[in-house]
């Protein structure tokens, strides 16, 4: 039983491209609520203080959590996207793996990442 | 030809892991502490004054309790092997460095963004806490506390259902 490559990178070029789209476009979903979480934040907090709604209790804090909420943003995106290239080396592995398998009848070395 | 089990050991030899296990429980119990968040934020909505502060201390210590816990739980998950993590974050770097960005501080809590949004939580209700029972909380400072909660369940709620390769 022969390999059929071209077979094998259509698959995974389409195995890919699902997941990529899927993957970005859940992203770019909580991308756009989190800008706008942020956003709302500002407009708030700087009309709440122009007009005496917040005190100086809570302004600092206030402020504060702006640079924390967008820090933690980025710290989150960035958590989602070592997941995402997780997914994305998995499922391609399982599937040269799985091709591969069919073919020959002995096991190959373990892949590395990087 | 392989049997199921070599193909199975096989796979597992290469697959890799660098983000957190999923946890179902960990989902659930985030959805519950926003619900007892939201039900909270809806009761003080119009604001507060100190004189009845003591009706909400209760609420407030349990809320914070939950928090504190779940945000240990999900710190307690066991953590992949950073070596391969450590690598990847070096090229992220590399490649922002090649493009003239400065380079992303990374730090130990920045491996669990979930516990550190939970933590935020934690800060914002000690914090509301503290300025309800000092002098009373107006209906704009609700609005950001609940504005902050409201985006930090979001960074951990995302994060925690992604890390399901189903999802």
């Amino acid at each position: 039983m022969n390999l059929d490559v071209e077979k094998l990178i259509t698959d995974a070029k389409e195995l890919l491209s699902s997941n990529i789209n899927k993957d970005i476009s859940k992203l770019r979903g909580f991308s756009i609520r989190q800008l706008n979480g942020i956003a709302n934040q500002s407009a708030l907090i700087a009309t709440g203080i122009a007009n005496g709604e917040i005190t100086s209790a809570t302004r600092d804090f206030f402020l504060e959590q702006l640079v924390e909420l967008a820090h933690n943003f980025v710290n989150t995106l960035v958590g989602l996207l070592i997941a995402t290239i997780e997914k994305l080396w998995n499922a391609l592995v399982e599937l040269v793996w799985k091709t591969i398998s069919e073919v020959i009848g002995y096991q190959l070395p373990p892949f590395t990442l990087i | 030809m392989f049997s199921g089990l070599s193909i199975l050991m096989l796979l597992q030899c290469c697959a890799i892991h660098i983000a957190p296990k999923y946890d179902v429980k960990i989902v659930d119990s985030l959805s519950e502490s926003s619900n007892n968040l939201f039900t909270f934020f809806s009761e003080v909505s119009e604001g507060t004054t100190a004189l009845d502060y003591s009706v909400r201390e209760q609420k407030y210590n349990a809320l914070i309790g939950k928090l504190e816990a779940l945000e240990l739980q999900i710190k307690a998950r066991p953590v992949p092997s950073s070596s391969k993590l450590e690598k990847l974050k070096e090229k992220v770097n590399g490649a922002l460095k090649a493009r003239n960005v400065d380079a992303f501080q990374f730090s130990t809590d920045d491996n669990f963004p979930s516990a550190n949004a939970l933590k935020m939580i934690v800060l914002n209700i000690k914090k509301l806490k503290d300025v309800d029972k000092l002098q009373g909380v107006s209906k704009t400072e609700v609005q950001v506390f609940k504005g902050y909660v409201e985006n930090y369940l979001d960074q951990a709620l995302t994060y925690e259902k992604y890390l399901n390769p189903k999802f």
